[in-house]
């Protein structure tokens, strides 16, 4: 139950999927619950054809998007072809960064997770956010303090806060009338070209914390550095965080399992109006709020999860699929691949923006929605039992 | 409660082993609870019906000898506060700097008054119920109506005229004689001064590193509000409740004084039956708590079905948070006897001392004798007993991850946020320890131990450090000794190898 817990600090959603691998007991002497499949070479597979390659792309977006921001700062952020350069750099860093977001194991997990450093946060903080924080960093230049990034909490940095100021180019600020900014007209004080060069300069220092950390984790992850996938395979070694190859695959797991608690229930359901958890003005809850990329990051986790779960794209690569085939469950491989592709399928049928569908076209979202549960319902069910995964708890639990 | 031994036990045996220390354990029976749970009639004289030794029921279950097929055992308001109690931890942890658009004084304390003083603050039956159980578990009931009563936590506040505990000046609080429900409005007021602060004028307090502090309801001296108010909430509210009132014997008509001799007006329990099964509640332990393991009362593991603290008795895949869930101290008291270096059973001597006591109530056709009232309120104290080491216990747990933490400072694993939620559990836990009228911590050491323990944690940089550990070990020493603790759980000077 309940009681209290040292779960304290910013309980994001990276710390709360994250913990998920480290939650299972029974880590004795490992058990081949494989029955007979190779599971570490499904792990060392999916490790060097899906996920390594993942966070390499998206090191190389994050190093384009400083050169198109650096433009665009340089520009005092008046130039719109360079603003726009800049957006469309952000949008395809952002592309390559909702592949990993569904790949958050070893480095990017929470630092409670086995083998987590935390990098998630650091690069996208979503649904920890706050425009009026950024707003209110724009006003008080706390962007030209170099310890900004190491002091300030992540939703004022990393590609949430850069959507901000590069997509939203209004005059206006996201803050209440009783914040200080407008209270006490600080920010009516500031020319709006002042401000637009504010937000350019600003977006630079996060384009180039963002470069950095990203680069930082694709080397974790880079099978000539310090080569995690070795580690992620290599479970029950002296040099692998995770104890037994049960471990390993469940902290693998819980990083697909992202599609249920956030992909579905986050993403869509709240912002679609589907949930009880949102009463009020929940299509504001979209995840793409200023550069309307929602959908395009739907679709991109999407295709994610498929290459998890086929190990890549190369023939005989092993994966989850191959593994429940092993187990017997062929038609249940091919029915959650199936699935999968349905969602992608619902997913693009969202047109042309979720935002705008939510309010235009809402039996399309509501689609998505069931394609969706289509995959969660397998997984939670015939999945778990067919491969004796364990699925993850949501959060950390109490400590006391 | 570890061991796979069925709880089936004699009420002799009961009485010895709720007196001392049992090593033994709980069952791992996993059988649905009985329409009673079972056990022979006791007689006036403690044997059983056929003059024997009488065995008790396996589970707090109880039928009417009033109504027919129909239990005598509710106490839906107990369950109900501990939702309350719940509700607000779940709004403070859950605030962020984008929960209020347009934060306005007032704003924050009148959304944590509602859950505060619900029944009285517009709370209805059909507000619905956020809390779900761990494990993606599903909650039998959905509003606060189908939990039963809409219930205060505020009204029900222990009325003594200042905590003690909580230092006269320090952190504005006050003069020194704050009661008990005022210190949780002041908690309130620093909570909403947090969130007007860093949402309005984007002050976001620092840590002693310099970095901004994450959490609204964590301030910069280190107190975490969430946990303080909550942990303090239990035992000004639950363990106070019984001890002081339904389970205490200093008022007649009321508590263990309470009549036994016909059924209250309309229900199918005697006065002094309820009376037990409240303080019972207020303990917060499932019904057939003696089926789990320790583990899966702390919810860190075991069998599918009990793993996440709660168990679905009757099948039909709700969880009822009526008495299919353990709440409150009964979960600390199996986390502190599945984390014991020297055996603890917290756990089970509490719960079969309640077991005992409803039971012998059941068995008296009328007012209890005077053998009777002694035995009842052994079975009280055995109870209470159990409870309270439980709290104490689990604040020697927080002493030492307060030493564990200041052990960091200078450390890059150092985490000022844990270090924060570590000292407010135990200064939550320990204030509560005043609530019980019969505590073995007297009055004196119970200022002692306030005082080592101070309003607020020591953090890095500080020139206190090495006194504020040397006070932090006698604070522990205090605890004890008062509750004849076992030096190998106490833990050892850095606040290691022990609970």
């Amino acid at each position: 139950m309940v009681g209290s817990g040292s779960r304290r600090g910013w309980v994001t959603l990276a710390m709360g999927l994250a913990l998920l691998g480290g939650c299972k007991s029974g880590d004795g002497p490992a058990v081949d619950t494989g029955a007979g499949f190779d599971r570490k070479a499904m792990l060392d597979n999916i490790a060097a054809s899906v996920l390594a390659p993942a966070f390499a792309t998206f090191a190389d977006r994050a190093d384009a998007l400083v050169s198109a921001v650096t433009a665009h700062a340089a520009a005092q952020g008046a130039d719109t072809a360079k603003r726009d350069a800049a957006l469309a750099a952000w949008k395809a860093a952002t592309l390559a960064w909702q592949r990993a977001e569904q790949m958050q194991l070893g480095p990017s997990a929470s630092t409670a997770s086995a083998g987590g450093e935390g990098l998630r946060d650091e690069i996208y903080s979503w649904p920890t956010v706050s425009a009026c924080a950024v707003d209110q960093q724009i006003v008080a230049q706390g962007y030209s303090d170099p310890a900004f990034i190491e002091n300030k909490l992540v939703n004022v940095y990393g590609l949430d806060a850069l959507e901000y100021l590069l997509a939203h180019a209004a005059a206006e600020n996201s803050c209440p009338s009783t914040a200080a900014i407008n209270r006490d007209g600080e920010w009516a004080a500031i020319a709006a070209a002042e401000v637009t060069k504010r937000r350019a300069d600003y977006a630079l220092v996060a384009a180039q914390a963002l470069a950095k950390t990203a680069r930082a984790l694709a080397d974790k992850w880079d099978a000539s550095k310090d080569n995690f996938g070795a580690k992620l395979g290599g479970a029950g070694s002296d040099s692998s965080p995770y104890k037994t190859l049960d471990l390993a695959v469940d902290a693998l797991f819980s990083a697909m399992y992202y599609v249920d608690y956030v992909v579905k229930d986050l993403k869509v359901e709240i912002p679609g109006g589907l949930s009880t958890n949102c009463q009020t003005d929940c299509a504001n809850q979209r995840e793409s709020r200023w550069a309307n990329h929602s959908k395009e990051n739907i679709v991109a986790n999407l295709e994610a999860l498929q290459a998890i779960y086929r190990g890549g794209d190369k023939p005989g690569a092993l994966g989850f699929d191959d593994w429940l085939e092993a187990r017997g469950a062929k038609q249940l491989a091919a029915d959650l691949d199936a699935d999968i592709t349905a969602a992608i399928a619902a997913a693009n049928k969202v047109s042309p923006t979720l935002g705008e569908a939510i309010a235009n076209s809402p039996a399309d979202v509501t689609a998505l929605q069931q394609a969706l549960k289509r995959i969660t319902d397998k997984l939670n069910n015939d999945f778990v039992v067919a491969l004796k995964v364990t699925i993850p708890p949501l959060g950390a639990g109490d400590a006391d | 409660m570890t061991t796979t031994t069925p709880l089936r036990i004699t009420l002799a045996l009961a009485l010895v082993t709720l007196l001392a220390v049992s090593s033994s354990g709980c069952s791992d029976d996993t059988n649905s609870t009985p329409a009673d749970g079972g056990g022979d009639a006791t007689r006036a004289d403690g044997t059983g019906a056929d003059g024997g030794t009488p065995t008790l029921p396996e589970t707090y279950t109880f039928a009417s000898r009033f109504v027919s097929g129909e239990s005598s055992v509710v106490h839906s308001g107990q369950s109900g506060r501990h939702l309350l109690i719940e509700e607000i931890k779940r709004f403070i942890g859950e605030l962020t700097d984008t929960s209020y658009a347009s934060p306005k004084a007032g704003d924050v304390v009148a959304d944590l008054m509602f859950f505060y003083d619900f029944k009285n603050a517009g709370g209805t039956e059909g507000e619905k119920i956020k809390f779900a159980p761990a494990g993606g578990g599903s909650a039998k009931q959905a509003t606060f109506g189908d939990v039963g009563e809409i219930v205060s936590l505020h009204e029900k506040m222990p009325d003594i005229e200042s905590v003690v505990g909580w230092t006269a000046g320090t952190a504005g609080w006050g003069d020194g004689s704050v009661k008990p429900s005022d210190l949780v409005k002041q908690w309130f007021g620093a909570v909403e001064t947090l969130v007007l602060a860093r949402i309005n004028d984007a002050n976001i307090p620092k840590d002693p590193s310099g970095k901004d502090i994450a959490s609204p309801y964590l301030s910069a001296d280190g107190i975490d509000y969430e946990e303080l108010i909550v942990k303090f909430l239990l035992g000004a509210v639950a363990l106070s409740q019984a001890a002081d009132k339904y389970l205490d014997d200093d008022k007649d008509g009321q508590g263990l004084l309470s009549d036994n001799t016909k059924a209250v007006a309309g229900k199918p329990y005697t006065a002094l039956e309820h009376a037990w099964d409240e303080g019972f509640g207020y303990f917060g332990a499932a019904h057939d708590y003696s089926a789990y393991t320790d583990e899966e009362i702390a919810g860190a593991g075991g069998r599918d079905g009990y793993k996440n603290g709660w168990y679905d008795s009757d099948a039909d895949g709700k969880v009822d948070l009526g008495r299919e869930i353990n709440w409150g101290a009964s979960v600390n008291a199996g986390k502190r006897d599945l984390g014991a270096k020297a055996k603890t059973d917290f756990s089970k001597q509490a719960f079969e001392a309640f077991v005992a006591g409803r039971h012998l109530i059941r068995s008296i056709d009328g007012a209890p004798s005077s053998a009777q009232l002694d035995m009842l309120r052994g079975y009280r104290d055995a109870a209470l007993g159990a409870w309270e080491k439980a709290i104490a216990a689990t604040a020697v747990h927080y002493i030492n991850d307060v030493l564990q933490d200041m052990a960091k400072f200078g450390n890059t694993d150092y985490s000022f946020a844990s270090h924060a939620g570590h000292w407010s559990e135990l200064k939550g836990f320990t204030l509560s320890l005043q609530f019980n009228p019969r505590s073995p911590l007297t009055a004196a050491k119970l200022g002692e131990l306030h005082q080592k323990i101070g309003d607020k944690p020591v953090l890095p940089g500080a020139s206190n450090v090495a006194e504020y550990k040397t006070a932090l070990l006698a604070a522990r020493d205090i605890l004890k000794d008062a509750y004849g603790f076992d030096a190998q759980n106490v833990g050892d000077a850095d606040g290691n190898n022990g609970w």
